[in-house]
């Protein structure tokens, strides 16, 4: 049997055992379950037992890529890997980009499944179909990025995923790099492979991938290219990578911080901070950084970051006085495999509390100032396990049972820190997504027009509901809020975003905003055909990601969740304090203050836009009938 | 007889995207495979990239043609 786009091979590695196994993937699976997020799915759930501890050799953690990763089709490099996660204890699929999914593919898999645990520390070498489990004693206890660096030179041009000293102590909130620039696995992919003493995953490809019908394929492709390059702002993409979806300098300056600001802005990045602008594998649209500054000291840093917005979004820390010291502690969170958006949440929280007097100093061990030393003190106990450190790395709940005052200041949902605050940036799908997402808070699933800016008229935002294939039956319900003003049903909106996304994690494509504004439902359908020789429908490719979706959360019901954790945060409906202004938590276009009663409201239109149990908020009989999932119960 | 084109590499503006490898060898090999691609990129996401030509390169110039970065060009022709 000839497989286009896809490999049809999984491979399956047993580290208590060092057993390696190769097996075939079903071409009907391969059509109801898709690639990265689909697949990754299917294979957990097939492998599942509810209610184990996730660090246990029994939790299986598998990665994954979709059928268009190691083409030419644009911006198709996603990697996706499925646990169960210790930070929340749900199960659920995280991304990433850069070259992993590439050279898997063209070593000729898609997918790995990592079971069991190994005594010793171990890296897996993967190169076309030579698979071995290598000594990693020489590398435990490095850095991520020493770490890649070592294996890249020991087994030349590859894709690595790696782990710091964060993941190998098992903190919570660890997480992996690809390729020392793309995070994957918020919530403790990197205390996953800690636990399993698994330092990294090398893989190295060179068999090639074929494609079903090259010329469709070219003649997508070559229209895609002209449309790229039409693109008017294309240019300041690819000059300002990330920068350009948020533009952080405004920000500080809103909040009244114009030093912050100044430094932070576009002409301070490109004159100080930016030094080279680079690519995942088929991406014309390229956004990811390597920074170099000069410290103090006039040494040179050199920063690896997917996204330079999460660097600058630190100013937002009291005591974070200068653009070096930003870098540098930003450099220091990846290197140790941290999370930089949880570290900054924590250190916000612990300013604000010492500050107002809620918290007793003594309690922390460490004298807590509002400056760069203290915040380079607490990464070191956090990474080393010491004192205040060891309770922080056992994730929020833990550090909560220190003061209930901080469990009621705390912007969590399912244990998972906020990204987006909708206070600042109002009620978007993005800013929604947070609440109902199965792992916790999360916001790339709620990718849509209201994270593009097209808020601005209803017309655009139509023509977004068509381009991300929401059937035109939904679109009155999508314009029927709780409230007439509010204009759109964020709730009911979230679902489609979810769908959209779910099918761009599918295939591989990335889901950046400047990415995939080029993609169309018709146009991902069209490509996924001429690929992989199948025919299916719109209809077909939405209703697999819809199976996908409704899986994950039916592994998720397995382990107890439900309703009553997708809540929305106690610390949402105060106001929060921004330079003078103090901001309420309201609708996307800002009309409407959110209630609670409201808040309920939209998490009932998102179950019922589901087709879920609107009390249980979890997935009827009737809908996992429907879409063929009665096995998994 | 197919055209040959002075192809001019400038390592400082490739982003590592490997487009002109896909094209390169899906073109002479009917694969999508940067291995096999006569054009050589080294480091992609290091400081300093190279670029480099086999000698089985015959300088078609459809990977100068394809590249989107202003990377490589074809002499006498504006970047791309």
């Amino acid at each position: 049997m000839k497989y286009f786009g896809y490999t049809g091979n999984v491979v399956s590695i047993d580290l208590t055992n060092a057993q390696i196994n190769l097996s075939k993937e079903k071409l009907e699976d391969l059509q109801n379950f898709i690639g990265g997020f689909g697949m990754n799915c299917k294979l957990f759930a097939d492998l599942y037992s509810p209610n184990i501890n996730p660090l246990s050799p029994e939790n299986p953690i598998i990665f994954g890529t979709g059928p268009l990763v190691g083409t030419l089709a644009p911006g198709a490099s996603r990697t996706v890997a499925i646990s169960k996660f210790p930070a929340t204890n749900a199960i659920a699929n995280s991304c990433g980009s850069m070259s992993f999914g590439f050279h898997l593919k063209q070593a000729g898999y898609d997918h790995i499944i990592i079971h069991g645990k190994s005594d010793e520390p171990c890296y897996l070498f993967i190169h076309d179909d030579h698979i071995e489990l290598c000594d990693a004693s020489n590398i435990w206890g490095k850095d991520i990025i020493k770490t890649t660096d070592i294996l890249k030179r020991k087994h030349d041009s590859s894709g690595v995923i790696a782990i710091g000293q964060a993941g190998e102590n098992l903190i919570k909130s660890s997480l992996t790099l690809i390729d020392k620039t793309s995070t994957l696995g918020r919530g403790g992919l990197g205390a996953l492979m800690g636990f399993k003493k698994l330092k990294a995953i090398i893989v190295k490809g060179t068999k090639g991938i074929s494609i079903a019908d090259p010329k469709r394929f070219n003649k997508i492709f070559l229209k895609f290219k002209e449309r790229v390059k039409r693109y008017p702002q294309r240019d300041s993409w690819i000059e300002l990578g990330m920068l350009r979806s948020l533009p952080i300098g405004m920000l500080l300056s809103a909040k009244g911080e114009k030093s912050k600001a100044r430094q932070a802005n576009e002409k301070n990045y490109l004159k100080n901070m930016k030094k080279r602008r680079i690519a995942c594998p088929s991406c014309p649209m390229a956004d990811k950084d390597i920074l170099e500054i000069t410290k103090p000291d006039n040494s040179h840093l050199i920063c690896y970051t997917s996204s330079v917005i999460n660097p600058l979004m630190m100013f937002g820390l009291k005591g974070l006085d200068s653009y070096t010291q930003v870098i540098e502690l930003f450099n220091k969170i990846n290197s140790y495999g941290l999370d930089a958006l949880t570290i900054n949440s924590l250190c916000e929280l612990l300013n604000q509390m010492v500050s107002n007097n809620e918290i007793d100093q003594n309690e922390f061990n460490i004298e807590w100032n509002e400056d760069f030393k203290t915040y380079n003190k607490l990464l070191e106990l956090i990474k080393q396990r010491e004192g205040l450190g060891d309770i922080i790395a056992e994730g929020w709940e833990k550090l909560a049972s220190l003061n209930n005052k901080i469990q009621n200041k705390m912007t969590t949902v399912k244990g998972l820190d906020i990204i987006f605050e909708p206070r600042l940036l109002k009620l978007g799908t993005m800013e929604f997504e947070q609440v109902v997402n199965p792992k916790g808070a999360h916001v790339a699933s709620g990718g849509s027009p209201t994270y593009v800016g097209a808020g601005g008229s209803i017309e655009k935002m139509l023509t977004h509901f068509d381009r991300m294939g929401i059937p035109k039956l939904a679109h009155k319900r999508l314009l029927t809020p709780p409230k007439e003003e509010m204009i759109i049903n964020v709730g009911r909106m979230t679902r489609y975003s979810e769908d959209w996304y779910t099918m761009l994690t599918c295939l591989g494509l990335c889901a950046r905003a400047q990415m995939n504004r080029f993609y169309s439902h018709e146009l991902i359908t069209e490509l996924f055909n001429s690929i992989t020789g199948f025919d299916l429908s719109k209809e077909d490719l939405r209703k697999a990601a819809e199976r996908s979706w409704n899986l994950s959360k039916i592994l998720n019901v397995k382990e107890g969740f439900s309703r009553k954790d997708d809540k929305f945060p106690e610390e949402w409906f105060n106001s929060l304090k921004y330079g003078k202004n103090k901001l309420k938590l309201k609708d996307f276009y800002g009309t409407t203050e959110i209630s609670k009663e409201l808040a309920n409201q939209l998490l009932e239109d998102y179950y019922d836009e589901r087709g879920w149990d609107i009390n249980k908020g979890i997935p009827s009989h009737s809908k996992i009938q429907e879409l063929g999932l009665g096995e998994f119960l | 007889m197919m055209e040959s084109f002075k192809i001019i590499a400038d390592p400082k503006k490739c982003t590592g995207c490997r487009i002109c490898q896909f094209i390169c060898s899906s073109l002479y090999h009917h694969e999508f495979n940067p291995s096999k691609s006569y054009i050589i990129i080294l480091d992609e996401y290091e400081l300093s990239p190279t670029i480099q030509f086999s000698d089985k390169c015959n300088h078609c110039g459809q990977c100068a043609r394809n590249c989107l970065y202003g990377a490589l060009k074809l002499e006498g022709e504006g970047i791309s």
